[in-house]
């Protein structure tokens, strides 16, 4: 039944922009005791004024050139007036008729998500509901948020979430955005079989929030008939019709005069655009024309710096070799070690890679070199000098290892010719730890074979 | 009576700035307890020296001091108490000077007669007359500075009138410069695109030092001017021989404002200036209604904020917000701020804001260019000040509020086009004051203040 | 019309005041005679908005953390707090 029903899903996406300082006032965006990051701005007193945060606009119009938008010149600041503990000043700072940026779209896998505009804002305090009322921590207070809204484009909650991905992949790749943010989004979500009425789910927080409440909602349209418009919350297992109280406020858009208006040249622009790093999917693209798998690719691509890291390596060894390296040793290092690439030694990377590459290393030799990944001194090829553990290619001594490997595993050998398969491991495993992982295990498991049915 | 200029000078040769001081709030308090120009009363400098050394300044209401009640004469202000100094309070106080006190306003500065004060405040009396009103918002600056025997001046401020209405209708000088010109940090918003800080004075020099360390950037204050301030002073050296003086001979005027209009007409020909009437149609036809339109959808916003939470009037927080916000709103805002809180919350809610808030920013771009227009022909603009006599509280405590609109019709136009204006005291009818407004081009304080001089010269 | 007694309450609710029987009996024959005035600007032609009076654009500050106010002194005005925060109303 649901195949023939097309919906359609539009998101209004908000993240925090990585700045030091808030979006109208010097105070910190770092967390705090309650209320001890706040001044007369960020607290709406009477008489204080905003001056706008450069680096903020700058961040923001960098997302907006990388999702494509055209940008507004000259923006200005609005006030959306609504009454709530949470809003320092009964108004919010944030933008308008000009948004910094519009008429973008963003490509996911075949599909052209239309942006319909990107703008800046400042985040309220946060409340918690105690003792029949609330506890109000300023701090929060005038954060710089983006807010990135869709056109309804995306066709289901798979697609958004794809959607969502991506545009968190862009935004860690413009360094814009803290990381491991708490996205926060509303959605409207409508499909053909009810005329396209709108249902509007009101800030949900979290990728994966998002992705259920978008499926519960998709589901209950599908089932139910939408005779009217309206905004529903998601409470974690369903989404629930609001109270029309708590949404007929009429917000009464005025400009913000105590801001000027922003413009911008085309040189700027240009000199934002340029800061761009190339995205994924150039990436991707790249790497695959140079015999990285397209999994590889889009792993070691989920991350600016890994990538970066990895296409530095891929210039200097073999890049399929490397792309396996690192998404099957590096990247679960970093994460079990809760490191970051930039704490790597990436020269010592390189020349573990090259060796597994000419195989004078084996792989388990290049995963004990790993252990001093971090250490910026640290010279595997020294290392291997001093250890000796390069790769054993000389057949003969290997032969020999392997045949008195045979005699001192008699049962093993017995067993295998029974037709027990397993039990070769005993005896490979023997060699391995007499040649201190220096041999390659394929080849030593090959030779025990021959030796064990032509005996 | 001594000015500051020469004041500063007899500190100097050690006279007690302290005693001064002193001696000025004494004074203040005697004066007060008849007109009630005062809020506050306090005692506040740091170091002396500097161009304003020891002499006593008032403060408007609605702008900051550190630690003295500011409340922009208004209930729901009760009790707050900024914990920063606006940057017009702190460069007077770097300069030298002594804040003495908080001056009553028509709360949020809504009013042009001081008679709309909020709920607990008295009505300030016109220094000549105490049945008639002093003119607002800003009329307990305008009245300390007319009565006080002490060289003084008073921080005023003006969004659509409300530095030159009390100046006239008290007989002193008050300037309000060129948006801009001074830093809004730490004023309180009645509409944050018109809103100007100015000086009351009796003299037009002593109005020039007075703007003079008012004046300047602020990096606190977005929309503060970066441009260079001009040495003030230096208008007594200047003449305005050869300039050209337009003037409005507007109709409505009452017959002795008009002829003291013709009198300073007069005066400015003799000085050697040409002079020329001149209209503004698309002013009169729109400054009015494009000027509340724009302030009080701008005053609607500021206004929000005021709602029991954080400072001010407050409750225990019990029950729902949206409950007790508007309990405390409704309890602690006087009629006129509801009035304009509800004009302004309608003039920008969608639906209606295209025809009346856009259309109202539209009429300003009109405005400033039908000035634009006249200032490259002449110097500076001439027109009464207020159309009528100082009224009477009773009388005008009984206007409507559209009476009360229209009664501004003078001194909106310069306001809303962000234009340097003033009003100095240029005759008396019978023994109450005529006020002169003059208007020059964006950043021409000192053309203006040339021909103030001037023609405070010829006015003995 | 502009502005009944209807439309003036909802404009009250929506900007927090609750007015008397009284107030809306005096304020919206005022209010109304206000508004008709202002209906005026319908004639203004179109034009670019002047947000400012004067020309004024690209006004920022760097990115730099500058002190905040001591707790005491940002909740010195505050007259219901807890630990820190600040006592409000309830939103649920």
């Amino acid at each position: 039944m649901g195949d023939s029903i097309e919906t359609k899903i539009g998101l209004e996406v908000h993240v925090q922009i990585n700045t030091k300082s808030k979006l109208f006032c010097g105070c910190t965006t770092e967390e705090g005791e309650p209320n001890n990051n706040t001044c007369e701005t960020c607290m709406g007193m009477p008489g204080a004024k905003p001056v706008t945060n450069k680096k903020a606009i700058d961040s923001v119009i960098k997302i907006c050139k990388a999702l494509n938008c055209e940008i507004s010149t000259p923006s200005f600041f609005s006030r959306k007036t609504y009454f709530y503990p949470d809003l320092a000043k009964n108004y919010q700072i944030t933008q308008y008729e000009t948004p910094l940026g519009k008429e973008g779209f963003l490509q996911v896998e075949n599909t052209k998500i239309r942006i319909k505009r990107v703008h800046i804002e400042e985040d309220p305090a946060a409340l918690e509901h105690a003792g029949g009322g609330t506890l109000i921590d300023y701090n929060r207070s005038g954060i710089p948020l983006a807010e990135i809204v869709t056109e309804p484009d995306i066709r289901s909650p798979e697609q958004a979430r794809n959607f969502l991905k991506k545009l968190i992949n862009i935004l860690s790749y413009l360094n814009v955005i803290v990381p491991d943010t708490t996205i926060k989004a509303d959605a409207n979500i409508s499909n053909s079989k009810n005329n396209f009425i709108r249902a509007e789910i009101k800030n949900v927080t979290g990728f994966k929030e998002i992705e259920k409440a978008l499926l519960y909602e998709t589901k209950r349209q599908q089932e139910e008939e939408v005779t009217k418009q309206e905004t529903r919350r998601w409470d974690g297992t369903k989404t629930i019709v609001m109270r029309s109280k708590e949404t007929e406020d009429d917000y009464g858009y005025i400009y913000d005069s105590d801001i000027p208006k922003m413009t911008f040249t085309q040189e700027y622009i240009n000199k934002i655009s340029s800061s761009i790093p190339k995205l994924s999917d150039e990436r991707i693209r790249e790497l695959t024309k140079i015999g990285v798998s397209q999994e590889d690719a889009k792993v070691i691509t989920q991350d600016l710096f890994v990538s970066d890291a990895f296409e530095k390596i891929a210039q200097k060894s073999n890049p399929a070799t490397a792309a396996k390296w690192f998404r099957k040793e590096l990247l679960k290092r970093l994460n079990a070690d809760e490191k970051q690439i930039k704490e790597v030694n990436i020269e010592a990377l390189t020349e573990i890679i090259k060796m597994i590459h000419e195989k004078t290393i084996t792989e388990h030799t290049g995963r004990e070199l790993m252990t001093k990944i971090y250490d910026k001194n640290f010279s595997p090829i020294e290392s291997i000098k001093k250890t000796g553990a390069t790769m054993i290619k000389d057949t003969t001594t290997l032969k020999k290892m392997c045949e008195d490997a045979i005699e001192k595993n008699p049962k093993a050998a017995v067993d295998y010719k029974k037709g027990e398969e397993k039990a070769l491991n005993a005896i490979v495993g023997a060699v391995m730890k007499e040649t201190k992982g220096t041999a390659k295990p394929d080849e030593v498991k090959r030779i025990i074979e021959e030796m064990l049915t032509t005996l | 009576m001594t000015t500051i200029i020469e004041q500063v000078k007899m500190f100097e040769s050690g006279e007690s700035c302290d005693e001064y001081a002193e001696s000025f709030i004494e004074e203040a308090k005697k004066i007060n307890k008849k007109f009630y120009y005062f809020t506050e009363f306090c005692n506040k400098s740091s170091k002396r020296g500097g161009a304003l050394s020891g002499i006593p300044v008032t403060v408007k209401d609605c702008i900051c001091v550190k630690g003295v009640q500011s409340r922009a004469s208004s209930a729901i202000l009760n009790t707050y108490t900024p914990v920063f100094n606006a940057s017009s309070v702190q460069k007077t106080i770097d300069e030298g000077a002594t804040i003495t006190g908080k001056t009553v306003q028509d709360e949020f500065g809504f009013g042009g007669f001081s008679v709309n004060v909020g709920i607990g405040f008295e009505i300030p009396r016109n220094p000549h007359d105490e049945d008639r009103v002093c003119g607002g918002s800003s009329g307990g600056s305008a009245g300390i500075t007319a009565i006080t025997k002490h060289a003084h001046f008073s921080i005023g401020e003006s969004t659509g009138g409300s530095i030159v209405t009390p100046a006239a209708f008290c007989g002193v000088v008050g300037i309000c410069p060129t948006y801009g010109i001074v830093s809004r940090y730490g004023l309180m918003d009645y509409a944050n695109s018109l809103d100007k800080i100015g000086p009351f004075t009796k003299t037009v020099l002593e109005g020039a030092v007075a703007l003079k360390v008012l004046a300047g950037h602020d990096t606190k204050d977005s929309t503060s001017t970066n441009k260079k301030i001009p040495d003030y002073t230096k208008i007594t050296e200047k003449s305005i021989k050869g300039w050209k003086i337009g003037y409005i001979d507007p109709e409505g005027v009452e017959e002795p404002i008009r002829e003291n209009l013709h009198e300073s007409i007069q005066e400015i020909k003799e000085s050697g200036a040409k002079t020329e009437k001149i209209t503004l149609p698309i002013s009169d036809e729109y400054a009015i209604p494009a000027y509340y339109t724009i302030a009080l959808c701008e005053a609607s916003t500021n206004l929000a904020k005021y709602c029991g939470l954080r400072y001010g009037a407050q409750e225990e927080p019990k029950g729902f917000f949206d409950e007790y916000f508007s309990n405390i709103r409704s309890k602690n805002f006087g009629k006129e701020a509801k009035r304009r809180i509800l004009l302004g919350t309608f003039a920008r809610q969608a639906g209606f804001r295209d025809a009346f808030y856009i259309k109202a920013l539209q009429a300003r771009t009109h405005i400033i260019n039908e000035y634009k227009k006249i200032f490259s022909e002449v110097d500076a603009i001439i027109t009464p000040t207020m159309p009528i006599l100082p009224p009477l509280i009773k009388k005008a405590s009984e206007l409507t509020p559209l009476q009360s609109y229209l009664s501004d019709k003078l001194t909106v136009g310069p306001n809303i086009a962000g234009l340097p204006h003033m009003s100095l005291p240029t005759g008396k009818h019978k023994s109450l004051p005529i006020g002169l407004m003059i208007t020059a081009d964006h950043y021409e304080e000192e053309k203006m203040m040339t021909l103030g001089v001037e023609l405070e010269e010829k006015n003995g | 019309m502009l502005i009944n007694q209807e439309v003036l309450k909802r404009v009250a609710k929506n900007s927090r005041l609750n007015l008397s029987e009284s107030e809306i009996g005096e304020f919206t024959p005022q209010l109304r005679d206000v508004l008709e005035f202002f209906e005026k600007l319908k004639k203004v032609p179109q034009a670019e908005v002047s947000i400012h009076p004067v020309s004024i654009e690209n006004v920022y500050r760097e990115d730099l953390v500058e002190n905040s106010l001591h707790r005491d002194e940002a909740l010195k005005n505050v007259k219901y707090q807890n630990n820190g925060r600040i006592r409000g109303p309830r939103t649920i």
